[in-house]
């Protein structure tokens, strides 16, 4: 990331007649950024998009997109063709529409980038949804935006078709700015490093994913016994620094407590006294789930 | 690919220009001959019962002709036509082409191609009405059929101009066209109601080849031309503007 802000805005509100869908939005995305818009449905997340894409007009507020128009690619969540056209033909439209200085082999380049150059030549009115969403993303990269914006890319899409189009916002995010939106939080954990978290349109988190998993949630270890477990569990449930204890079966403990020290000075300590035979011990990672979880409570 | 081979490859690859063509064709081979063999046709049917039809002329063919293209043909046209213009109607789609292109570069190849389609499928239904006419009643005069011919292709393009600015006002596909068949009928009934204004409507030009064929100057519908032309491009105006102002 160069920290350069590609997008900025300030105070973005938008309402909907008496419906208030984004209420004083300040979203800052650094240039380079694979940034998550995440938040469940109707928190605002596709406005937010259509804003930024200059397809919606904000009620108020300003938005700075440091990138000219034919550079920012906008796709919706659920892209939509002309189904008597073929795949190549769409692409190519979109290359003579933004970078029309480009070779039209740049189609196909596109197409084989989103790994679906076997299928150029087929009209896309067959396609799968999945191999829809693809489309939806080489016609976005084929005129070398700076900035792609993506609305739910892989939303509906089953395993498979989820890891691909996954994979390919990955990629994609190596080269150029990536903002995109999604109310799944395991596929925004998976590629994005800066995330923003949106309830009610109000936007109540952002920054680094990495500094929203180590600081939000209160701290927890997982501690593997052998049988049996219920000294263990009684002993750690009495002391002070011990939030909770949580029994997850096979003599698996989670183990949340009021501060990393006192976890670090004393867990192994009471584990020792209660003559626990240990089979692991480590740290829990806070999920971005349970972080949403928090945020959004 | 651009927006006009596009709007081509919409024509061509589905079944829409032979709709077009035929809700034209049809009736550019049927009104001559139903014309000429109506008598026949009722005689044989008849049960005892006299029909006496007027003698089959060049004129009752065209108007016959002009009556059939002027409702049947001017529906499929505006469905056609609303189906490529009222772009908005799919958003996804929709924000394909507007994220990359402007409403200008969007609307003008949608209107235009559409309204040459409309245009080039009246003229051959008419070219057709006109020979069949030759052969089986009488002669045509070329000018009057040449002029009347430029005349609907006037109005034509006033119609898809109208479907233009029912795309800005309304989204779906079937609203954009009721829309338009509504402003199309409505129309002739202001022209009764303000007679004055009858010569300046563009409703005007869809009696013009039947008209002109009965020996009316082409200077008669010379306002309702002008009028046509200036009220399409000020559809399309509008059409740019209103559509503008409309999120996805």
């Amino acid at each position: 990331m160069s920290g350069a802000l590609l997008i900025r805005t300030e105070g973005l509100r938008k309402t909907y007649g008496p419906t208030v869908a984004l209420d004083d939005v300040g979203l800052r995305v650094e240039a380079g950024s694979v940034y998550g818009l995440v938040g469940p449905n109707g928190a605002g997340k596709s406005t937010l998009l259509g804003i930024l894409g200059g397809l919606r007009r904000p009620t108020a507020g300003s938005v700075t997109v440091d990138a000219p128009r034919e550079r920012v690619a906008v796709m919706p969540d659920t892209p939509r063709f002309e189904p008597w056209l073929t795949a190549r033909e769409i692409v190519d439209l979109a290359r003579e529409l933004v970078a029309p200085t480009l070779p039209p082999s740049r189609a196909d380049d596109a197409l084989a980038e989103a790994g679906l150059a076997d299928v150029a030549g087929r009209r896309v009115g067959g396609f799968s949804r999945g191999m829809l969403q693809r489309l939806g993303i080489a016609a976005m990269i084929v005129g070398e935006p700076d900035l792609l914006m993506l609305d739910e890319p892989s939303a509906a899409l089953d395993p498979i078709g989820r890891h691909e189009v996954l994979e390919l916002v990955s990629r994609l995010g190596r080269h150029r700015t990536v903002l995109f939106s999604s109310h799944i939080l395991a596929d925004v954990q998976r590629v994005c490093d800066m995330v923003g978290v949106l309830r009610e349109g109000r936007l109540l988190y952002q920054g680094a994913l990495d500094e929203l998993l180590t600081g939000r949630v209160a701290p927890a270890y997982l501690v593997r016994v052998r049988e049996p477990v219920g000294p263990v569990l009684a002993a750690l449930r009495a002391e002070t620094w011990v939030k909770g204890v949580e029994d997850e079966g096979h003599g698996e403990l989670r183990i949340s407590v009021t501060s990393v020290g006192d976890a670090e000075s004393l867990l192994v300590g009471v584990l020792a006294r209660t003559g626990a035979r240990v089979v692991s011990l480590e740290p829990a990672a806070a999920d971005l789930e349970s972080v949403f979880l928090e945020l959004t409570a | 690919m651009n927006l006009w081979r596009m709007e081509l490859a919409r024509l061509f690859r589905t079944p829409r220009w032979l709709g077009l063509l035929a809700s034209y064709l049809v009736f550019g081979i049927l009104s001559p001959v139903m014309t000429r063999y109506a008598e026949a046709l009722f005689s044989n049917i008849g049960s005892g019962v006299e029909i006496t039809l007027p003698k089959p002329t060049p004129s009752i063919a065209m108007t016959s002709f002009i009556g059939n293209a002027s409702q049947i043909g001017l529906v499929v046209t505006v469905f056609i036509a609303a189906g490529s213009l009222a772009f908005d109607a799919r958003p996804e789609w929709a924000a394909f082409l507007r994220a990359r292109a402007s409403l200008g570069q969007i609307l003008v190849p949608k209107y235009l191609v559409n309204a040459a389609a409309a245009a080039a499928s009246f003229s051959i239904a008419a070219t057709m009405a006109w020979v069949v006419t030759s052969l089986l009643i009488d002669d045509l005069p070329a000018a009057a059929m040449l002029v009347g011919i430029v005349y609907w292709e006037i109005y034509l393009a006033f119609v898809i101009g109208v479907v233009a600015l029912g795309a800005a006002l309304t989204r779906s596909v079937i609203g954009v066209a009721g829309l338009t068949v509504v402003v199309l009928l409505a129309m002739p009934l202001g022209a009764e109601v303000f007679g004055t204004a009858e010569p300046w409507m563009p409703s005007t030009l869809v009696g013009s080849l039947p008209a002109l064929v009965d020996g009316a100057s082409a200077s008669e519908f010379l306002r309702a031309g002008v009028v046509a032309i200036l009220t399409a491009g000020a559809c399309l105006v509008a059409a740019v503007r209103l559509l503008a102002r409309r999120e996805i």
